[in-house]
């Protein structure tokens, strides 16, 4: 289990980390979210021991941990980065070698997860005559080629193709069945929703949501789809009380429902309006979540635990 | 406290990647066929003494024979002797091209004389010139013992009396040809130190300006970063010198040049030992300014305060050649570390310096190159992970220490 407790940093006048915890359990794969400038690299740096931090600690299994142990972790920073006048092959065998491994083992799994990312066949070329799309496919081997017990990938997902987006959600997957910790930031929130156990929401340097998925989806107030055949705007629903609509996707509407309001009730009155061709209950999106809980004023935010 | 397996791989990358690179070849080859024939060339030039046809007029003793022979062989020439039946036969010979063609003529009739065919000027040191002097002063020579009588035997006492000794007050200062090696020491130096310690601040600024290293200091900690990199460098160096001298060596051997001879392994040594010496200072200086630019625009001015001394040195050391002795600023460079590895083994040339000097020199800049090398260290680790603005130096080292690593 990776734990972040309380960290701290500010660089000058710009506080990056206020008191941010929140855990990471081992063998799961976690999505880590907030908006930009929210903290989300500063963290991820702190992990790696990258950046020092003012307060705080960062524990791993229970302990902190030296540089040696970052050998342990795989990282895909941010801002991505790799020679660009080295040939693929030649620098995901260094990377691996200055991981800890021996040659022979690193030339192996360089080669393997090259295969597996699909870019096996531009082994020999330089990076710089790679297209972005398979720039970021080599970075990822990077961080994978060691074998990393713990992987932190910042925005891993960003500026792949969905062929790409798809085969990276499988390897996640895979690293976390075989036992790795897997935690990652990303803006895509559907995709954290459909990949992630649990995830982590910061705002402003604190992190203001955390838990499993289904835990954060549930809770709030019943959520219903109805759709009335030959009604596109929802009219209908206008004359119901204690309902709000949510959304309205071409006659297919999202209610929230009011404490107290009888799901059978909205139901009836759609079918007093025309033949319902859809009705259903929904939980919240994690979109919605995140929503809330950003949203909030700050000071709320900050109120204490 | 320095990760030796982390070190030798990152020094081993930067090995690898330079000798992939098409340029070091050229450029070592280019330097390699330079020295070569800067050793050899002198040689070849000069290969072995012309020989001259000598026309001679007039009755011929076997003495007067020996003396044209000894006086050619004396100005660095051999002599073929032709008899020739008059005066004007001579001039003639002197004047015609092809096998009747003479070179100097020697008239024994009368008075005696030597008959070239155009005027030598004063200033004339060619071996055709030195000949035809040597000749004149020698066959006069015999023939004024001729004429005087004396016996073989007390003519030559004469003739060859012993030199006397030149004594001196002062050890001569050092030869022309150790200067000469003090000065290649200097520019080989000034060459590779720009080269190569450019190399080390292109590097560090394509790895900042790239954000590569984010991932390699995820790995690897900034100080064996830096060690690897200049270690890969010295590397480089080191088997760029080493060849370069061994050319000097195999070419001097093959060629029977005497330049070695002259100068000895030992200055040689000194002068490797000096190269060695001062990258390693320059290298830690480069490599440090490479992590105070973020971006390639900036490498030129981030590099510009480190060339600076290289290029007084340097400047120093070449203006020193031709003076009679060591100036007082050649005498300050020499002891000052990031000068002297140019301009101590110019002082030492010129005899400004005494060997326990030299050593002197060499252990101040020991010392300052640990100093170099920490605060390198510090500015590194401290630089390398930000981005935007050029740092500066001062404020980074001035800033409180955040232990990373």
């Amino acid at each position: 289990m990776l734990e972040l407790d309380s960290l701290h940093r500010r660089f000058g006048d710009v506080v990056a980390l206020d008191g941010l915890s929140f855990a990471v359990p081992a063998g799961e794969v976690f999505g880590f979210l907030g908006p930009n400038g929210s903290g989300k690299s500063t963290t991820m740096r702190a992990v790696l021991r990258l950046v020092a931090l003012d307060g705080g600690e960062v524990r791993w299994n229970g302990h902190t941990y030296g540089f040696e142990a970052c050998r342990r972790i795989g990282y895909m920073p941010e801002e991505r980065g790799l020679y660009p006048g080295m040939r693929v092959i030649d620098q995901i065998v260094y990377l691996a070698r200055l991981h800890g491994m021996a040659h022979p083992a690193a030339v192996a799994a360089a080669a393997s997860w090259l295969e597996r990312l699909g870019v096996a066949e531009r082994a020999g070329d330089k990076v710089e005559a790679l297209s972005l799309g398979n720039q970021q496919r080599v970075q990822l081997a990077a961080a994978l080629v060691h074998d990393p017990e713990l992987l932190v990938l910042d925005e891993p997902f960003s500026g792949l193709d969905p062929v790409g987006v798809d085969d990276l959600a499988t390897v996640l997957s895979e690293r976390a069945r075989a036992g790795a910790t897997v935690l990652f930031s990303s803006h895509q929130l559907d995709l954290v929703e459909h990949l992630c156990e649990s995830v982590a929401i910061v705002s402003r340097g604190r992190c203001v949501a955390t838990g499993s998925v289904r835990d954060l989806v549930r809770g709030g107030h019943p959520r219903l789809v109805v759709g009335v055949d030959g009604d596109s705007t929802g009219a209908w629903a206008a004359t119901l009380t204690g309902v709000e609509v949510a959304r309205n996707d071409h006659g297919r509407l999202r209610l929230v429902l009011a404490d107290g309001v009888d799901p059978q009730s909205v139901l009836q009155t759609a079918m007093g309006h025309g033949r319902v061709e859809h009705f259903a209950f929904e939980s919240r999106r994690l979109s919605e979540v995140f929503l809330e809980a950003v949203g909030e004023p700050v000071d709320a935010a900050a109120v204490p635990a | 406290m320095i990760d030796v397996r982390a070190t030798r791989l990152v020094a081993g990358r930067e090995i690898r990647e330079q000798l992939r690179g098409r340029a070091i070849w050229i450029s070592t080859a280019i330097s390699i066929i330079a020295l070569a024939l800067l050793v050899v060339l002198p040689k070849v030039l000069s290969s072995g003494p012309p020989t001259y046809r000598i026309g001679v007029v007039g009755t011929e003793s076997a003495t007067m024979k020996a003396t044209i022979s000894a006086a050619a062989t004396s100005a660095g020439a051999r002599a073929t002797e032709v008899a020739v039946a008059d005066h004007d036969s001579a001039v003639t010979r002197l004047r015609t091209k092809g096998a009747e063609h003479l070179d100097l003529a020697v008239d024994l009739s009368g008075s005696g004389s030597v008959v070239v065919d155009r005027q030598i000027s004063a200033d004339d040191v060619s071996r055709h010139a030195l000949t035809a002097a040597a000749l004149a002063r020698a066959v006069g020579t015999a023939k004024a013992v001729e004429a005087s009588g004396l016996t073989p035997a007390a003519a030559h006492a004469l003739t060859n009396a012993p030199s006397l000794p030149i004594d001196f007050i002062r050890p001569a200062p050092a030869s022309f040809s150790k200067r000469g090696v003090a000065l290649a020491g200097a520019i080989i130096f000034y060459i590779l130190v720009l080269r190569y310690g450019f190399g080390l601040l292109m590097g560090v600024v394509q790895e900042k300006s790239t954000r590569v290293i984010e991932v390699i200091l995820s790995a690897v900690r900034p100080v064996d970063l830096l060690s690897g990199k200049v270690l890969g460098s010295a590397t480089m160096v080191l088997s760029q010198g080493l060849l370069l001298v061994a050319t000097v060596v195999v070419a001097a051997a093959a060629s029977g040049s005497n330049v070695l001879r002259q100068t000895g392994f030992g200055v040689l040594g000194v002068a490797f030992l000096w190269v060695v010496l001062g990258f390693f200072l320059y290298a830690a200086l480069f490599t440090a300014a490479g992590s105070l630019a973020s971006r390639t625009e900036d490498a030129q001015s981030a590099g510009l305060p480190v060339q600076i001394p290289l290029f007084l040195g340097y400047f120093a050391a070449f203006s020193s050649l031709g003076a009679a002795g060591p100036t007082g600023l050649l005498k300050a460079l020499a002891y000052i570390p990031f000068t002297a590895p140019m301009d101590m083994p110019v002082l030492a040339a010129v005899g400004g310096a005494t060997a326990w000097q030299v050593v002197l020199s060499m252990a101040i800049t020991l010392v300052t190159i640990v100093v170099t090398m920490r605060l390198a260290t510090i500015i590194f680790s401290r630089s390398i992970l930000r981005t935007g603005r050029r740092l500066k130096a001062r404020q980074i080292l001035r800033e409180h220490a955040r232990p990373v690593g």
